[in-house]
């Protein structure tokens, strides 16, 4: 169990500026996920806190110990490998103590014939065999201890790699996108037995990944990271419902937030598609935003004159483009039809509702007024100021229609 | 002009009704065999008129006592076997090849591994280094040699210079009996090692990074340490390979003898295919080369298996 602080971490290679600026603190047992794109720098950030990458400027922390200078086997950490990195040449049983042999026994104590000689390394060497077969069996692969990786299946060598990142007790797990080569089944499986075998032992890991399913199933806070920058560190929850760039808004949810244009004129946010007023901030600057909606928070009406009673007449006219049938639930991919003709939206409708509409049809979208996000210009959140009273009666639209009914199903106009 | 007109017409129906036909009756897998053995007939044909038909003759030449030249020859069985077995020279010839080999091989692969590991590693002038050590694999050997005449001529060469700079006795490199092998294996090493070094590169380029990342967190971080874990065992196919080609062209040594020292002084150079080009070519003794020509190859042969399976036991393929 490790605290661990990255302080404002630098890197560049050549011209590329990999890192700006990280600042990231992990609570002792936490089990923290960097989430990003590929080529967003997040593996560059765990080989630095790994100690197998140097970085420009700021420092890595441990326990309130700075270990910028210190290299890995110092460090006291343990990587699991995208690809594993096990030693093909080795059987598991060699693979899993070799982080022991090279801590435990000296230079001259690890030749092969020392342990018939000395009565201290055929100890040790026994102690290391008793720590090989007890991680052997925390990971469930006492039976293939004898094997050489390469007759291992993709799932039993993910397993060796665990095994030997928790043999050693380490202060610190790094884990490097290390479900990415399994099949889906798999993924799910293992992803619930980390996080198990994690909290058991109840180190400290950071989890590097590109799945947002991952992050948001595994780990205790998300870390957002985009070219470079945590964008935003926070639970899956609040990420999701409150996230504080649009980047980040983007990343996280499946299928994404979707966005439309509007301005903020004088404190009040108008979608430009309808030039309606749909919420209020107290930005202060007047300009361009992004208005963001979830796919569940948009209600879709089959024809323009139909749906929810009392709205119809600031609802968006749209064209449905394509359906997805998943099952339990329902895509509905529509294309603004108006002004912003052409702007694509994706609805999260019930699975039945998708018999109700056909391709090419039009519909119409209203959104949920408290479930909008604002971005400005820069990309960052805009707080919106509760909606009950727009500042212009005269230009807006009463938001909050079914104010009183808390069910989801029931939405206001735009 | 009809005619000619509708024959390709007709021609094509033909050619297309014998095709649609034909399909049925030649299954997939019959014309797939076809393909392949238009792949393999080149090869066939090639190796059967260079390699296969020469290897034959050779066999067949070595028990007649034809001599280069002769309108006559005669079946004479297995004397030039017996005379091998009793003559000096390719007993020497065999001695003398052995020990080169012996010195050429272990030191040229160790040299290349030590100059491929040492060049990659170093961050500046990678590809200078490169080309510097493949330099004497590419240029002409017997060219080489020439410049190697010189350079370790007993009294002119700056190598003498050199050691009589430093306070030694001048050597006679290549006329010294008990030095002219030696040096010839130095020159070899100098060749060779650069091609070694080429082979061992691309080997280590094929060792993933990941492995030395995951050997410096298990703490086997020292350049020992990574060599012994990483490097040395991954490097293992490649190095069956370079041991195996490096005995093979070592036993093969030929222009370096031939251009600087002919096989002396008395003989301590004779290695075996200088034996054999003067029994055949200066002495016109065509069966007897050919007898020992086969000895070799079967030398070789058996050299090659046997050092492939003790090596290739103690090695990991991917």
């Amino acid at each position: 169990m490790a605290h661990i602080e990255i302080l404002n971490l630098e890197k560049s290679f050549g011209d590329t500026r990999v890192l700006r600026g990280i600042d990231l603190s992990i609570a002792p047992g936490e089990f923290v996920a960097i989430l990003g794109p590929s080529g967003c720098g997040k593996s560059t950030l765990l080989r630095i806190v790994a100690g197998l990458e140097t970085h420009d400027d700021g420092h890595v922390l441990m326990d309130g110990q700075v270990v910028d200078a210190m290299a890995p086997k110092q460090r006291d950490v343990a990587v699991v490998f995208q690809s594993y990195a096990l030693y093909p040449h080795m059987t598991v049983a060699q693979n899993l103590s070799l982080p022991l042999v090279m801590r435990d026994l000296t230079r001259v104590e690890r030749l092969p014939f020392v342990r018939h000689v000395s009565g201290r390394v055929k100890h040790v060497r026994k102690a290391i065999r008793e720590s090989v077969e007890r991680a052997a069996a925390q990971v469930e692969i006492a039976s293939l201890l004898d094997r050489k990786p390469r007759q291992l299946s993709g799932g039993q060598r993910q397993r060796v790699a665990l095994a030997r990142a928790l043999i050693r007790q380490p202060k610190l797990f790094l884990l490097d996108e290390p479900l990415s080569n399994l099949d889906a089944t798999l993924r799910a499986s293992t992803r619930a037995e980390i996080v198990q075998l994690q909290r058991k032992l109840g180190t400290t890991a950071i989890y590097v990944t590109h799945d947002q399913t991952e992050a948001m199933t595994m780990a205790d806070r998300i870390a957002i990271m985009i070219e470079g920058q945590i964008v935003q560190i926070g639970t899956a929850r609040e990420i999701y419902h409150r996230p504080s760039d649009v980047r980040a808004a983007l990343f996280i949810g499946s299928p994404k937030m979707n966005l439309f244009e509007g301005v903020v004129e004088r404190g009040c946010v108008r979608l430009t598609a309808t030039g309606s007023i749909v919420a209020r901030t107290a930005a202060a600057h007047d300009g361009p935003v992004q208005i963001g909606i979830r796919p569940e928070h948009i209600a879709l009406a089959a024809g323009r004159d139909e749906g929810v009673p009392g709205a119809t007449m600031d609802a968006l006219p749209v064209v449905v483009t394509h359906q997805e049938f998943l099952g339990s639930e329902a895509l509905t991919h529509v294309s603004l039809t108006g002004a912003q003709a052409g702007t694509e939206a994706v609805v999260r409708v019930d699975s039945e509702a998708i018999d109700r509409l056909d391709v090419g049809q039009q519909a119409a979208v209203r959104f949920h007024p408290d479930k909008l996000h604002v971005f400005g210009d820069d990309g960052k959140r805009l707080a919106l100021v509760p909606s009950q009273e727009p500042s212009e009666p005269g230009d807006a639209i009463p938001l909050n229609l079914q104010a009183s009914d808390d069910s989801a199903t029931q939405l206001a106009g735009v | 002009m009809t005619a000619l007109h509708s024959s390709p017409a007709s021609d094509m129906q033909v050619r297309h009704r014998a095709f649609a036909a034909g399909r049925p009756k030649a299954p997939p897998h019959l014309s797939n065999a076809l393909i392949g053995c238009g792949f393999v007939v080149p090869f066939v044909i090639a190796f059967s008129i260079f390699v296969l038909a020469p290897t034959a003759i050779v066999v067949v030449m070595s028990f007649t006592d034809w001599k280069l030249g002769e309108a006559t020859v005669s079946f004479a069985g297995l004397a030039n076997y017996e005379q091998l077995v009793s003559d000096r020279v390719p007993r020497i010839s065999a001695t003398n090849t052995i020990l080169y080999a012996l010195m050429v091989t272990p030191i040229s692969v160790m040299l290349g591994l030590w100059l491929a590991v040492l060049v990659e590693s170093s961050r500046l002038g990678r590809a200078f280094f490169r080309s510097a050590c493949f330099l004497p694999v590419v240029s002409t050997t017997v060219a080489m040699a020439i410049v190697w005449e010189f350079l370790l001529h007993p009294t002119l060469g700056p190598v003498n210079s050199a050691l009589l700079l430093a306070g030694l006795p001048a050597q006679r490199f290549l006329s010294d009996a008990a030095l002219v092998l030696p040096t010839l294996a130095g020159i070899a090493i100098w060749e060779n090692a650069g091609y070694t070094m080429v082979l061992f590169m691309a080997g280590l380029k094929s060792i993933s990074s990941e492995l030395y990342d995951a050997a410096a967190v298990d703490g086997a971080d020292r350049p020992w340490e990574r060599f012994w874990t990483v490097t040395l065992p991954l490097l293992g196919p490649t190095l069956v390979f370079v041991v195996i080609i490096m005995l093979l062209r070592s036993f093969r040594v030929f222009e370096t003898v031939a251009a600087l020292t002919g096989g002396g002084p008395r003989r301590a150079s004779e290695v075996l295919l200088f034996t054999i080009y003067q029994e055949g070519f200066l002495f016109f003794q065509v069966g007897y080369a050919s007898a020992i020509t086969v000895v070799f190859v079967l030398f070789l042969l058996v050299l090659t298996l046997v050092s492939y399976r003790l090596m290739d036991r103690s090695v990991h393929y991917q």
